[in-house]
């Protein structure tokens, strides 16, 4: 049981990371493969803030902001791509991991960073198990910006834009929405929940490299919610986070606590894409 | 630019007018004899100039590559060494992305089997090395071809993601395993001995592993020029025509991930034996990730560009060290590589292509000129 909440914990993690994926496939084409590698970023700058005694509140606000200005120079960067084909954009999403990486080695170093939690420690114990305040807060956080995502795609003009945009981009043009501000927006949103998840999961500790491979869960994930969905994308990362933790939980296999993500991952990518008989992604693989 | 150069003359009146452009001396030398010895037919001129042009570039980057270890300082060698096995593993990236416009973000994965097979065969089985490299490279085989099975269902950014997680998967458990590889601390590798010739020497063994890259780019080129090459050009240009014309997808495809997989495989064995030991993070995806994105980046339009790779991959990085504090310079080199992708997507092999274009259009608009005057 405890290992059920602990892999709902990180299974809301993967979502939020997975949510930000999906975002941005949809309206932009682009697939993030560097995703991972911004949540890095933010999380340890916030990491580094709060190392020189800045209140936790105030060094997420820094790292989130710093987060958004990511997410424009991201758009901005990508502008001479928009019209080529996806593979050429995702092989520069690729560069830009490489950068982003040697950019955090090359200012923080390749050691293990201690990250400070966003929630109080301590938990609730009910039913004789215990619910710790950061896997309640983590939760919470993410059903929270799920149901805050959903209604600002529906209720807001904004939002409505970026759904215009992610349907057909000329079509949206032509009805007068300026797309490179929807493109910037989007951008935006994809590299904050990047960061949000990025520090939620990097608490106690993270280095470098396994955070930039997170967006391997992440494309897991998000092609459980079939790179559309936004609610069936939450579902996929819970899905997800019980089937890489709750495993480990098992004696025989606890040895290989470290091995199991990437092999679940690896094998959900494999399932989801091979097996899908009617598949949407299959059809839309051809355009890439 | 083909649609320019078909334009200029007809190669009738160019050969006749040749000598009056030599007594001239409008063009070098070189330049002129190709044209001479070239059929009267329009455009064969063209593609003779086109071959003596890549003839002098393959012959001359074949020189540089034998004399520059006497010309650089020692520690120099062992430099290009490392971009040698480089421009393998860029070999292999041509022919599967290149060559049949598949992509595998797990090339490093593939280095990797043939380092730890080459390992063991020399290492534990005392197999003599030239026996054990093949060996090495047909152990990545088998591993290339699992990888490529997602590729028969699977196009352009999911086959990235599938490769992508295949060798994240292969990295958590094949080469983090204690008992198969070492895990942490990875496996000892030594230098050669071939028929009682030492190669312990860098500069002994860079010479080995080059004539092993020119083996395998002779390979890859006759491969290219073959039917499987001719099947592997169908199926980048357009699946569904090629399937219609009785081309096998599955068969060709998992030809091209097995080849891919081969050369990545002598590519890492060599590597290996270059470094002496390779380790858990020898081949991680990180290194896939680079080994792509640069190989994309420097073109993988044709056998040649694969040298590309080796270069921007080892030796940029290592002539600018002296400039630029290490880390600093991976971020700036990787930002230039993102600069040059949006200014080129296809590569700079692409853009060299271009330029010798011009350089050929350049020479017969002169030829053209010189005949009409």
């Amino acid at each position: 049981m405890t290992s059920l909440i602990l892999g709902l914990a990180t299974g809301s993690i993967y979502a939020l990371m997975a949510l930000g994926v999906v975002i941005v496939y949809k309206a932009t084409g682009v697939l993030n493969f560097a995703h991972g590698a911004m949540g890095m970023m933010a999380a340890f700058l916030f990491s580094s803030l709060t190392l020189r005694n800045l209140p936790v509140g105030l060094a997420l606000l820094v790292a989130l902001l710093f987060s958004a200005g990511l997410g424009v120079a991201v758009a901005f960067a990508l502008r001479p791509l928009r019209r080529a084909p996806r593979l050429t954009r995702a092989i520069f999403m690729l560069g830009m991991l490489a950068l982003l990486q040697n950019l955090a080695v090359s200012i923080w170093g390749p050691k293990v960073r201690m990250v400070p939690s966003l929630f109080p420690s301590g938990g609730l114990r009910i039913f004789g198990f215990v619910l710790g305040y950061d896997q309640m807060g983590i939760m919470l956080v993410a059903a929270g910006l799920v149901i805050a995502l959903s209604a600002f795609f529906r209720l807001t003009k904004l939002g409505v834009g970026i759904r215009a945009v992610s349907s057909d981009q000329d079509a949206a043009a032509l009805q007068g929405i300026n797309v490179t501000r929807i493109t910037i927006v989007t951008w935006i949103l994809g590299s904050v929940l990047a960061g949000v998840a990025g520090i939620m999961i990097s608490s106690p500790a993270a280095d470098i490299f396994s955070l930039t491979l997170l967006v391997i869960q992440a494309f897991a994930a998000a092609l459980l919610g079939r790179l559309t969905s936004l609610p069936a994308t939450l579902v996929g990362g819970l899905v997800l986070g019980v089937l890489t933790t709750v495993p480990a939980s098992f004696d025989a296999l606890r040895p290989h606590a470290q091995t199991i993500p990437p092999v679940v991952s690896f094998l959900l990518i494999v399932g989801i894409l091979m097996f899908r008989s009617d598949s949407s992604l299959i059809s839309r693989a051809g355009e890439a | 630019m083909s649609a320019g150069l078909r334009g200029v003359g007809t190669g009738t009146e160019a050969d006749t007018r040749g000598h009056d452009e030599d007594a001239l001396g409008m063009s070098a030398p070189e330049q002129g004899r190709e044209v001479h010895g070239a059929p009267d037919a329009v455009g064969v001129s063209e593609a003779a100039l086109r071959r003596g042009m890549q003839l002098v570039v393959a012959g001359g980057s074949l020189a540089v590559a034998v004399l520059v270890p006497f010309l650089l300082p020692r520690y120099w060698t062992f430099v290009l060494l490392a971009a040698v096995t480089t421009m393998i593993v860029g070999l292999s990236i041509v022919v599967l992305t290149g060559f049949v416009g598949q992509i595998s973000l797990c090339q490093a994965t593939f280095m990797g089997v043939g380092a730890y097979a080459s390992a063991r065969l020399t290492g534990d089985a005392h197999l003599p090395f030239l026996i054990a490299l093949p060996l090495a490279g047909l152990a990545a085989v088998p591993v290339g071809l699992l990888a490529g099975v997602p590729a028969l269902r699977l196009k352009g950014l999911y086959l990235a993601i599938a490769t992508l997680g295949f060798g994240a998967a292969v990295q958590a458990t094949l080469f983090s395993s204690k008992t198969l590889t070492g895990g942490f601390s990875g496996v000892a590798l030594e230098r050669p001995t071939v028929f009682g010739i030492s190669f312990a020497s860098d500069l002994r063994y860079y010479f080995l592993t080059l004539v092993v890259l020119l083996l395998l780019m002779a390979f890859a080129a006759n491969v290219k020029r073959g039917r499987s090459g001719r099947a592997f050009a169908a199926i980048r240009d357009g699946e569904v025509a090629a399937a219609a014309s009785g081309i096998s997808l599955a068969r060709y495809k998992l030809t091209a991930f097995g080849l891919s997989a081969f050369i990545a495989g002598v590519g890492g064995s060599l590597f290996g034996h270059a470094m002496l030991s390779v380790n858990t993070s020898s081949f991680d995806i990180f290194h896939s990730i680079t080994f792509v994105t640069v190989a994309i980046i420097a073109g993988v339009g044709s056998v040649g560009a694969a040298v590309f790779t080796g270069l921007m991959v080892n030796i940029l990085p290592k002539a600018l060290d002296r400039v630029l504090p290490g880390n600093l310079l991976l971020v700036i080199f990787s930002a230039g590589m993102l600069v040059q992708l949006a200014v080129a997507p296809d590569g700079i092999a692409g853009q060299m292509r271009r330029q010798q274009d011009a350089v050929l259009s350049w020479i017969l608009r002169r030829r053209r000129v010189s005949g009409r005057d």
